[in-house]
């Protein structure tokens, strides 16, 4: 029951930022549950492994990124429609709707990878080795990722100065 | 970077089942169950996998290696693979070819026993008689002169148009193999026994045909109504030939000519039907003397379970004149045929059960009538062939090969796989409906 409690408090306390990489991966609600859903079985399967390694945080990053990337995933979101998100949500909170509408698009354009790289590198301020390590390739793959999606947004979304700037 | 965590900021909590922990605990059963199944399977590639390569191997390995004869075959599995089926592939050079009914078409088909033990069916058509093996036994001959290729599984037709007939014998250097070619009508014509017979207005033709080129050489036109036996003269300069003649196939004829001309030496027109040229390899090997097969008891018209009382024995006449110049080995079962020599014993294809002979072995017939058993079949095998090459320098006494349950057509695997595949496409649909 130890290995329950303590899974369940990592939930807890993890499912937040979880929820909002998978949100950046997918650019679906619906579908960012499914994958933090089995992500978080696969990583409740192996707990006990995982915990006692100490840092759980590098392995469910590992599992939900491996898992997005996929093939099996890659083929369910072409497959599914995108779900545009609430406008009450977007406008309760006041935001720049045109802004979100074109970052939410603009994602849409990327490869899972790139758009993977994208997240690790500007949302969960990772460094390029450690995103390298999350996806299990090279960092000059991770380089050429970042270059190449950086440069698909250029394109399609010229009006996200920050992203560029962050190159 | 802001706008991104903005966009992330969108994003409520996501909603988590409530067995979400017991949905890991049963991930974790399936993949142990997994790794065991893995497990099993990698342990039964690894016992099967070397069987499965020394098959594939067999493709390579000449027919006259020593020891390549079996002392027994077994009757092949109901799902065994064809010559040339896809993934078994071909058996290789031939040890033997046996034919049985009791195979998935039960009708007569023909098992070929590679040279490594390779176990690979040949179809045959209803009605369809059986083929030979060629001298190195890399191609099995079916009727009209298809040819396939026993190392690669091809078949191909020999001559441009299929000669029908009755194959009778190789020609000592195997180029050549002697067919008695059927001139009959389709109209079957009944004798005063009511038994079919040959139209004796329509004789049939004695035909050499080159195996490489699929030419056609005329040796005989016209002389019987059909052949029955012939046997090629171990130099090459000889045939010896047996047929019916005469109105209502009521005559015998033995007749001995030149090879190339079809000129006769000497010809034994006879009624008595109580003595036959003993089949494709009557001659002795050293050319003197040609082997009979004679027996006493009922002779034409008989009941078919009176022809297994028959007494045989064997005999040898002078190749320059017919008479019998020896005395007669007396055999104890049914003899078919002689097929070839070994040491000086004439190895037959024998019945040893008068009781049972459908029972076909592969024997050799000492001179004072005891019997070696070369190769022996299960109940339900009426025939069976040994490349001549084999018999006259081959090994016998092989450990007997067990028909290879792998070496099967791809339906045969997609039929052993189907219920695991809907199996895992159940379980897969359920685990997405329950996520």
């Amino acid at each position: 029951m130890a290995a329950e409690d303590s899974f369940r408090d990592y939930v807890a306390a993890r499912l937040v930022g979880l929820s909002r990489a998978a949100y950046l991966l997918t650019g679906d609600r619906h579908l960012a549950e499914d994958l933090v859903q089995q992500a978080l079985v696969q990583v409740a399967s192996r707990w006990e492994k995982i915990s006692a390694g100490g840092d759980p945080d590098p392995y469910v990053r590992r599992v939900l990124y491996h898992q997005h990337v996929s093939w099996w995933r890659w083929r369910r979101l072409v497959d599914r429609p995108h779900a545009d998100l609430p406008e009450t949500a977007v406008a309760d909170r006041g935001r720049d709707v045109d802004t979100e509408l074109t970052v939410r698009q603009a994602l849409r354009r990327l490869t899972p990878k790139q758009r993977a790289v994208l997240v690790l590198r500007y949302f969960e301020d990772l460094t390029e080795a450690q995103t390298a390590e999350v996806l299990g390739c090279s960092v000059g793959t991770v380089k050429s990722n970042t270059r190449d999606a950086l440069a698909r947004l250029r394109t399609t979304a010229p009006e996200l100065a920050d992203l560029r700037e962050a190159r | 970077m802001k706008e991104l965590k903005e966009l992330a900021g969108e994003m409520t909590p996501a909603r988590l089942p409530d067995d979400l922990w017991g949905a890991g605990r049963r991930l974790r059963r399936r993949r142990r169950l997994g790794y065991a199944v893995a497990a099993v399977l990698v342990l039964v590639l690894a016992v099967t996998l070397p069987e499965w390569a020394a098959h594939r191997r067999a493709a390579i390995v000449p027919a006259d290696r020593p020891g390549a004869v079996p002392s027994r075959v077994e009757l092949p599995h109901l799902w065994q693979a064809k010559v040339g089926q896809w993934p078994a592939g071909p058996p290789g050079p031939a040890a033997l070819v046996f034919f049985t009914s009791k195979t998935r078409y039960l009708e007569g088909t023909g098992v070929v026993v590679g040279a490594e033990g390779a176990y690979r069916l040949i179809y045959q058509r209803i009605g369809e008689g059986d083929g030979l093996l060629t001298p190195d036994g890399r191609y099995y001959v079916g009727p009209g002169l298809r040819l396939l290729d026993l190392t690669t599984g091809k078949q191909r037709q020999l001559s441009g148009e299929p000669i029908w007939g009755q194959p009778l014998a190789f020609s000592p250097d195997g180029r050549e193999l002697l067919i008695g070619v059927s001139n009959d009508d389709h109209v079957i014509t009944y004798g005063t026994d009511n038994v079919p017979d040959n139209d004796p207005a329509k004789p049939d033709d004695l035909v050499a045909v080159d195996l490489r080129t699929g030419a056609k050489r005329y040796v005989a036109v016209g002389r019987f109504n059909s052949y029955t036996a012939a046997a090629w003269s171990p130099d090459g300069a000889r045939i010896a030939v047996e047929g019916s003649i005469g109105y209502a196939d009521n005559g015998r004829r033995l007749s001995v000519m030149d090879a190339r001309t079809g000129a006769p030496e000497w010809t034994i027109d006879s009624s008595a039907r109580d003595r036959e040229l003993a089949g494709r390899a009557a001659w002795t090997p050293d050319g003197g003397l040609l082997a009979m097969l004679a027996f006493e008891g009922c002779a034409d018209p008989c009941e078919p379970e009176r022809m297994t009382d028959r007494r045989w024995r064997l005999e040898l006449a002078d190749a320059n004149t017919g008479n019998i110049v020896t005395r007669p080995v007396p055999i104890e079962g049914l003899p078919d045929e002689v097929v070839g020599w070994r040491g000086g014993d004439a190895v037959l294809t024998y019945s040893a059960s008068r009781t049972d002979p459908e029972h076909r072995t592969l024997v050799a017939l000492r001179p004072d009538g005891a019997v070696d058993t070369l190769v022996d079949t299960p109940p339900g095998v009426s025939n069976l062939e040994v490349p001549e090459d084999l018999l006259r320098a081959g090994s016998f006494g092989r450990t007997p090969p067990e028909p290879s349950i792998w070496a099967a057509p791809a339906w045969a695997y997609l039929l052993v796989a189907a219920p695991f595949l809907v199996l895992l496409w159940i379980v897969r649909r359920r685990r997405q409906r329950r996520v």
